[in-house]
């Protein structure tokens, strides 16, 4: 799949959500501590911990379907959806990945007003799970009439 | 008991947008951010009904849904457990809404792209604190 940078650019650097349903059609869903996207395998990694997600590791174990959305504060969005691949503890390097992503994210919500002491309750959290996930769908959340729409 | 108390209600301002989650009924999840979740009484919200064409086909196949709240004063999150009700489209709550959106539309650019078509009312089946 060929991918944008613009929408590589928000899928890495914006505020992330991870979402999963179970068994039963319960959906779950918690901020994600960050990514890496992998275009050779066309998976995406996301950092999570294991504690603050249980249940969409849980179900991401189970079901093996996961949705990624990932926006900017501009409102430009972009969500995937596509199977689970792998579920494991996080490596070195992508913890080190996440803690710049998060720092990052605590600062952006600073200049909006949201103080540092808060924002650390989510993004002061350090990952111990990736999620890998199929790119098998991106989805443009951006509002607007291309909202919903494929990116591809 | 009432699920929705005061510790909730600041996180239901809409100063912060909220993420919600959906599930079809052949087991495919969907989320999304939405402007606001508002407060109806204690045991109801309402989520704007504008362009989130997924999260409604989902709503209709499968009416429950996650809803995740986050308090501005405080940072403390809220994943609320809902379950579609009915959709209001004219009213006190509808104006209500429609007036706030129009002006959060314009503070972010976006008047004319957000556009109420509905209210829709969700039971609070349960209320986790997550931070």
């Amino acid at each position: 799949m060929e991918i944008p940078q613009n929408c590589l650019d928000v899928l890495q650097n914006g505020i992330q959500h991870i979402g999963s349903a179970d068994l039963g059609l319960k959906p779950s869903h918690n901020f994600a501590h960050g990514s890496r996207i992998n275009l050779d395998e066309g998976t995406i990694t996301v950092f999570v911990q294991r504690a603050f997600c249980e249940s969409v590791v849980k179900n991401s174990e189970t079901v093996k379907r996961a949705v990624f959305y990932s926006a900017l504060v501009s409102h430009e969005a972009y969500q995937v959806k596509g199977n689970v691949t792998d579920v494991g503890p996080i490596s070195e390097e992508d913890v080190q990945a996440s803690q710049k992503y998060c720092q990052s994210i605590i600062q952006i919500l600073s200049e909006f007003g949201l103080p540092p002491e808060n924002t650390r309750k989510i993004f002061g959290r350090v990952a111990d799970t990736a999620i890998t996930i199929e790119l098998e769908q991106i989805f443009n959340q951006t509002p607007g009439p291309q909202a919903g729409k494929p990116i591809s | 008991m009432p699920m929705i108390t005061e510790q909730h209600l600041p996180a239901l301002q809409g100063l912060i947008p909220a993420c919600v989650t959906t599930c079809s009924a052949a087991g495919e999840p969907n989320t999304t951010v939405i402007s606001q979740v508002w407060y109806v009484d204690e045991d109801h919200v309402a989520l704007s009904h504008q362009f989130f064409n997924k999260t409604r086909r989902n709503i209709a196949e499968n009416p429950h849904a996650v809803v995740m709240i986050l308090s501005p004063e405080n940072g403390a999150t809220f994943d609320l457990s809902i379950t579609y009700a009915r959709t209001e489209t004219e009213g006190p709550l509808f104006d209500e809404m429609d007036m706030k959106l129009e002006a959060i539309a314009s503070m972010t650019g976006m008047s004319g792209i957000f556009k109420l078509l509905g209210a829709d009312i969700y039971k609070v089946d349960s209320i986790e604190q997550i931070v």
